[in-house]
């Protein structure tokens, strides 16, 4: 895709996200409405968002994940918790666009009226989802870990270790109606409000042959590729969230007084705005870098997915503290909406494990 | 909590004072009454907090989410019957008698279960602070009094301290940036008081204030010149609540915005002529400030507590969290910051108690003259009527200046600035720090930690944002930058 392409998705996304999400953004997050949330899904096949990764050939408009990446950046910036709800649908895409089968991806040619939830193994041990076989069919048993989209999805597309073939873990897809599935209450979480993350239970929910897919090098391929996308989808949402931080900052900053002159003027806040406009613009890099390697020979890069994911969130960390500390007393008011900001990264943060854990496991695993 | 093999902070047998400062052993062999109160204190602090606040406060803090006008008096009140509210007063006059030391272990013990119910307990002293900065002896027993009345009768009693405005929030605690500020309030002299207009912003318990202690400019044109400190009743004509704010933590706690229309206030309660309010603001914030460092410790305090809690109890495969090395050696770091901090806090409160306000309570001739007075006395009319001859004010200003000189003022705002900034940096950093080491099933918010993570982020920002903080600190450091090299 050519830069200029990327551009205008970029402004036909923001058009979107200030049109349809910024007004309802500090509502959803004092109380999330399911209804809102379909409604704006509905509203965003104008824009082919539900079949982004979706190859032409099975319907859909078959954009790079960089491209899905710079859409959950602008997303983000009006409300990271609106974005998750695309970042999970995204993830499960990834996974079922690497499938290349057809029935697989027929979900999302069927242009999906409601997103899609992935179910990962879950890394620090949470999920004990399980395939095995019962009565003579396949059934999947046991929780997962805790999953976005949980209480909006139309379907579970999981990576599920394969007790019943002793395999590979598969790819399942499982619509969400099957009898013995159960949500858990969700959790009450201080952000990404909008979402709903919950782990979801399973007893022995039989699945049709068709919507397993094995064979396909899972563990190693399919499992590292989606987790890696998934990571590069959050190290994005935590950048356009610190855009916006930042640009409103800036805004403020230049006409707020104190001291006799605009704020802006005093070097501390320079330094603030200085560091924040650091983190932002390295943390932008990282995650397009990772979307778009440039084959260097140079030790230790690219990145590791993990790694962005945890600069990128925990740089996202630093700017909207500071964007709060530079608003003074309003930053921590709920209508200038710079707190929910702070709530949302911090779940960004945590999202699809510990920002510490990720740094030990990249060089554990490497031993 | 239940859990048997959890017994830090608040889950403590028995109080930890010299566990945790061990050099106040020292102190304790010259005055053992002084570290006793002390460990008293502190061990009623936790147990209210533990028995009170701890099952209490999730709940509080969702029913002011709902609605950010609730207050849960129920608590207030158990609070007030154990004098929380009023423990810095004297026994003989009816409060706890407690030193600043004892008062630091208040605070810190509330806060670390929920620092927006502790302000809503321990915030109430701003009457008496506001109160004790000119020593006008009148003005102090008239407050003592009311406070020691309204305790008593179980009634409500609420003093705010409205000091920032839309305008100006910074700009009201530093000399250089007041000569600067465009206020957005301003009091006329009018026969026999003055009449005040404009609005007051972000003001704690401004919703619920009785009194409001406001200082407001009698010239706008010239703010620093003619800051003036009015006590203002919120019964007065033409004051009202404009609004409550929806805040992001610390939702205990109200936050308000004041409107003043044409109300007037007459001289008597002019606590501070136009030319001095500022020294008034400073005095209080030589004290609240260091407090608030106080809070920030105990919030860092209870992210800890809560997240050692979680990580005890979450099992990974066959391994619990706090199994890991990792999560082993963040935790120690925070355990360091933590300690250091409160070394700086105790450090703090003790030096109040040797010379600043708490002295005024320990001066041998009022302990003496406490001591022999009947208690009725102590509290009557007939005192109040002495307190208000020119010549007892006047002696109990000259002497409050003399023990506590305009130096003293600024040395504290000094000490005080450092302890809140540490506190409060640390209140911040900690509770971040263990939410990433929970994860976010430990963010649920039934763990408090999401809470404490809410609640830290504010600490940085009133009393003074931390980088008005760090200006005092520098300029007291260097107090002629100018000439330095
Ligand atoms: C929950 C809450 C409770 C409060 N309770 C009270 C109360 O009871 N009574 C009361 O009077 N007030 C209260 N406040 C107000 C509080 O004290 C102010 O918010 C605070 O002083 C900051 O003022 P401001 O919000 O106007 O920020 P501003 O002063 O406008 O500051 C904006 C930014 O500019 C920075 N800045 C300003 N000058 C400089 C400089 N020279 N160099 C570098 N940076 C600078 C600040 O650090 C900040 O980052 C409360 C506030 C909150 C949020």
């Amino acid at each position: 895709m050519e830069t200029r392409e990327y551009n205008e998705i970029i402004a036909e996304c923001r058009r979107f996200a200030k049109k349809e999400i910024q007004p309802l953004a500090l509502d959803m997050d004092l109380v999330p409405a399911l209804e809102t949330l379909e409604t704006l899904w509905q509203k965003s096949h104008a824009l082919d968002l539900p079949v982004l990764l979706v190859p032409e050939r099975f319907g859909g408009i078959g954009y790079p994940e960089l491209c899905a990446a710079l859409v959950l950046d602008v997303l983000a910036s009006e409300c990271a918790g609106v974005a998750s709800v695309f970042a999970h649908h995204f993830a499960a895409s990834v996974a079922a666009c690497i499938t290349n089968n057809k029935k697989f991806l027929g979900y999302f040619t069927g242009d999906p009226s409601l997103p899609a939830a992935i179910l990962f193994p879950d890394e620090m041990g949470e999920s004990s989802l399980n395939l095995h076989k019962k009565s003579g069919g396949i059934v999947i048993s046991g929780e997962s870990g805790i999953a976005g989209n949980a209480k909006i999805a139309d379907a579970f597309f999981g990576i599920i270790p394969n007790g019943a073939l002793e395999k590979d873990p598969v790819l399942v897809r499982v619509p969400k109606d099957l009898p013995g599935i159960e949500k858990n209450d969700p959790l009450k979480l201080p952000g990404l409000k909008a979402n709903c993350f919950a782990k979801v239970r399973f007893t022995d929910v039989f699945i049709e042959k068709d919507w397993i897919v094995e064979g396909l090098k899972v563990a190693g391929g399919l499992m590292d590729s989606v987790q890696n996308a998934y990571y590069g989808f959050i190290a994005a949402m935590a950048m356009g969230v610190s855009r916006k931080a930042l640009e409103t900052s800036f805004s403020y900053a230049r006409q707020r007084y104190q001291y006799g002159k605009r704020i802006i003027y005093h070097q501390e806040i320079q330094r603030m705005l200085g560091a924040m406009q650091m983190k932002l613009g390295l943390g932008t890099a990282a995650y397009m870098n990772l979307f778009d390697p440039k084959k260097i020979n140079f030790s230790y890069f690219p990145a590791d997915a993990r790694l962005v994911k945890a600069f990128c969130t925990d740089a996202a960390m630093e700017v909207v503290m500071d964007a709060i500390q530079i608003h003074g007393g309003y930053g921590y008011m709920h209508e200038y909406g710079l707190e929910k900001m702070m709530r949302d990264i911090k779940i960004l943060q945590l999202l699809g494990g510990q920002n510490p854990y990720h740094q030990i496991r990249v060089v554990a695993e490497s031993l | 909590m239940e859990n048997q093999n959890f017994c830090l902070g608040l889950h403590a047998p028995a109080p930890d004072v010299l566990e945790s400062l061990p050099g106040l052993v020292r102190l304790k062999t010259v005055s053992p009454k002084y570290i006793a109160q002390a460990e008293a204190a502190q061990t009623l602090a936790r147990r209210f907090a533990r028995d009170e606040i701890l099952p209490r406060f999730l709940e509080i803090d969702a029913a002011c989410a709902e609605d950010p006008t609730h207050f849960d008096w129920e608590l207030w009140r158990q609070a007030n019957r154990l004098k929380l509210n009023i423990a810095p007063i004297p026994e003989k006059m009816g409060g706890l008698g407690w030193s600043a030391l004892a008062n630091a272990f208040l605070v810190e013990e509330l806060t670390s279960a929920c620092m927006g119910c502790a302000s809503n307990i321990t915030f109430n002293t701003f009457g008496l602070l506001g109160a004790m900065v000119e020593c006008q002896t009148d003005i102090i027993l008239n407050i003592i009094h009311k406070m020691v009345h309204a305790q008593r009768q179980e009634k409500q009693l609420f003093w705010s301290w409205a000091i920032t405005e839309p305008s100006a929030g910074t700009d009201v605690e530093d000399g250089e940036a007041m000569a600067a500020m465009q206020p957005s309030t301003e009091a006329k002299q009018v026969d026999g008081g003055y009449r005040i207009n404009g609005t007051k912003c972000f003001i704690t318990n401004g919703s619920l204030a009785d009194y409001v202690i406001a200082t407001i400019p009698a010239d706008p044109g010239q703010p620093r010149e003619s800051m003036a400190t009015f006590f203002i009743p919120a019964e007065s004509e033409g004051f009202s609540v404009a609004r409550v704010e929806r805040k992001c933590g610390q939702k205990a706690s109200q936050t308000a915005e004041l409107h003043f229309k044409d109300v007037f206030v007459p001289d008597e309660n002019v606590w501070e002529p136009p030319g001095r309010g500022l020294r008034h603001t400073r005095e209080i914030l030589s004290i609240t400030r260091g407090f608030i460092g106080i809070g920030g410790l105990g919030i860092a305090r209870g992210a800890l507590e809560r997240g050692i809690y979680f990580a005890v109890n979450k099992k990974i495969g066959s391994r619990r969290l706090i199994d890991e090395k990792w999560v082993q050696m963040a935790f120690a770091d925070m355990i360091k910051d933590i300690n250091s901090v409160r070394c700086a806090g105790i450090n703090f409160a003790l030096a109040l108690d040797a010379c600043h306000a708490w002295k005024l309570f320990d001066l041998l001739p009022l302990k003496a003259g406490l001591k022999v007075t009947p208690e009725r006395f102590l509290l009557s009319e007939s005192l109040y009527s002495l307190a208000r001859s020119g010549f007892i004010k006047k002696a109990g200003s000259r002497l409050k200046h003399r023990l506590v000189p305009d130096e003293v003022i600024e040395n504290f705002v000094y000490y005080g600035s450092m302890v809140k900034v540490a506190g409060t940096d640390l209140a911040a950093a900690v509770a971040g720090r263990v939410a990433d080491i929970v994860g976010i099933e430990g963010m649920d918010r039934q763990y408090g930690i999401e809470k404490s993570f809410r609640d830290a982020k504010v600490t940085q920002i009133y009393e003074g944002t931390n980088q008005a903080n760090r200006i005092d600190i520098f300029k007291h450091a260097f107090p002629n930058e100018e000439n330095l090299f």
